[in-house]
């Protein structure tokens, strides 16, 4: 079955399309998911929710870009959605400090586990962590990400930093641990 | 470490990465898209969140009511729990000249006085803020003065410190009447974003930077006026974050500046079970270095 035709069941409400469709993306939204929650329970709940509102919009998927990559801004911004929801925005408010957090702080260890640096990144406070995401992972420059999170793009900038000095901070510390 | 490094190795792990999903996973999915059928996609999504939601609340519930066996168990009913005080206090020498170290040490943060008008009992009128780039900040804490409100019965000892701030017991409550007498900054409108202005001068170059986080270990959110509030007391920090999680590790609530508190209520306002809490704290020194706070374990008690 083609996208085209796959699109057009799912549509049609055929359940079985659905699950179908649900199946060939459910791994790659799950990476997704679990990166902008603090845990696996959460992450299953926006797949969940993510996955509803794919099925309820796909009628205006119109083909400009892939099917996955559609989906997967649909997934992001439920994730948003769900940031903006159950995290009061006063999480994210604006630090006047002048320090420089880009300045790194020692080499990161040389193996790192995709658990290890899912983990970290779990471990963030939600805003740090939605914004590295948009910002690291996703490629979204601060003033597209704080037109989406509606803050000051210095916020965002002043958010991803601290976000990232955490970061650096939790990786090396714990290889050292384990080492 | 080179610029991007860290960057570079989240978006090449995570570019392509599928992780194992729930086997049920898709039949909570399948059940809403059936219920939506007739009842529209926005409740189905309700639904579907409901279903883990209610897991949660359950487990609270069950929480609460061991906690609350302990306490009905105890031989007495307890006299109102004094809470112990741990401070930390850590000495670093200062390794390098860090770009915006020089420029604003921390010292005496603005909590005190900030609150001092809305603890008195009768809360000072506010101005709104001038309108400007900084009005989310502004909006921050303007929410969290109507937190303040509510909790106006409060005797949470909030007063400046002095030098001696290593003594940071908030057993020792004050009244109402030094509490009035605290010069009433707070309601300026300029207090209202999140800049902190620092009393004390400059360290001497050579000093070890010194930071102090202080914390009670257990809280009595029930109306008696004391311990109503977690809140961390700090001195030369310059960012502070703070998590509140439960034992399955759900933050129940959070805050990201030096003024942040809980008052014992989840995020739908309804009051958090008793219970062990765990805090997460995220804090940057004033000299930008970040602090390594081992998480700690609060107790709610009512």
């Amino acid at each position: 079955m083609t996208d085209e035709q796959l699109i057009r069941k799912c549509i049609q409400k055929d359940l079985k399309a659905q699950k179908e469709l649900y199946t060939r993306f459910a791994g790659r939204m799950m990476g997704i998911c679990l990166r902008y929650a603090e845990n696996r329970e959460e992450a299953q709940d926006l797949m969940q929710e993510g996955f509803i509102k794919v099925f309820d919009k796909l009628g205006t998927f119109r083909g400009e870009c892939e099917l996955g990559g559609w989906i997967k801004t649909v997934m992001v911004n439920n994730a948003l959605d769900n940031f903006r929801r159950t995290r009061a925005m006063r999480t994210l408010v604006e630090i006047n400090d002048n320090v420089n957090y880009h300045e790194d702080r020692g080499d990161l260890p040389g193996r790192l586990s995709e658990k290890e640096l899912l983990e970290a990144i779990q471990r963030l406070p939600a805003g740090f962590r939605t914004v590295f995401n948009l910002y690291a992972i996703e490629g979204y420059s601060h003033k597209e990400i704080a037109e989406k999170l509606q803050i000051q793009p210095g916020t965002s900038k002043s958010q991803y930093a601290r976000a990232r000095l955490s970061l650096q901070k939790m990786l090396i510390s714990e290889n050292v641990q384990a080492g | 470490m080179k610029g991007q490094q860290l960057e570079k190795l989240y978006r090449e792990t995570f570019a392509d990465f599928e992780a194992g999903v729930d086997p049920g996973t898709w039949d909570q999915i399948a059940q809403s898209l059936e219920q939506g059928a007739n009842a529209g996609a926005g409740q189905a999504a309700g639904a579907a969140k409901g279903t883990s939601g209610l897991w949660v609340g359950g487990s609270l519930i069950v929480a609460g009511v061991v906690a609350g066996l302990v306490y009905l168990n105890s031989p007495e009913q307890p006299a109102p729990v004094e809470p112990k005080h741990k401070s930390v206090v850590t000495a670093l020498t200062t390794e390098e000249t860090i770009a915006g170290e020089t420029t604003e040490p921390a010292g005496q943060d603005e909590l005190p006085t900030e609150q001092a008008p809305q603890a008195s009992g009768e809360p000072a009128p506010v101005d709104p803020p001038a309108p400007g780039p900084n009005a989310t900040a502004s909006q921050a804490y303007f929410t969290a003065t109507d937190d303040y409100k509510r909790l106006a019965d409060q005797t949470l000892p909030m007063q400046p410190r002095s030098q001696q701030a290593v003594d940071l017991s908030m057993t020792d409550q004050p009244e109402l009447k030094q509490r009035q007498e605290v010069p009433a900054v707070a309601a300026a409108p300029d207090q209202a974003d999140e800049t902190i202005e620092f009393h004390t001068p400059d360290p001497e170059p050579s000093a070890p930077m010194m930071h102090q986080l202080a914390y009670p270990d257990i809280i009595t959110p029930n109306g008696d006026g004391k311990n109503e509030i977690f809140v961390i007391r700090s001195e030369n920090i310059s960012s502070l974050q703070v998590q509140v999680r439960d034992l399955n590790g759900r933050v129940v609530h959070e805050w990201d500046n030096l003024h942040g508190f809980w008052d014992g209520r989840l995020g739908n306002g309804d009051l958090a079970p008793e219970g062990t809490y765990l805090i997460n704290i995220f804090a940057i020194r004033a000299d930008g270095e970040p602090v390594s706070e081992p998480p700690l374990t609060l107790e709610l008690k009512r």
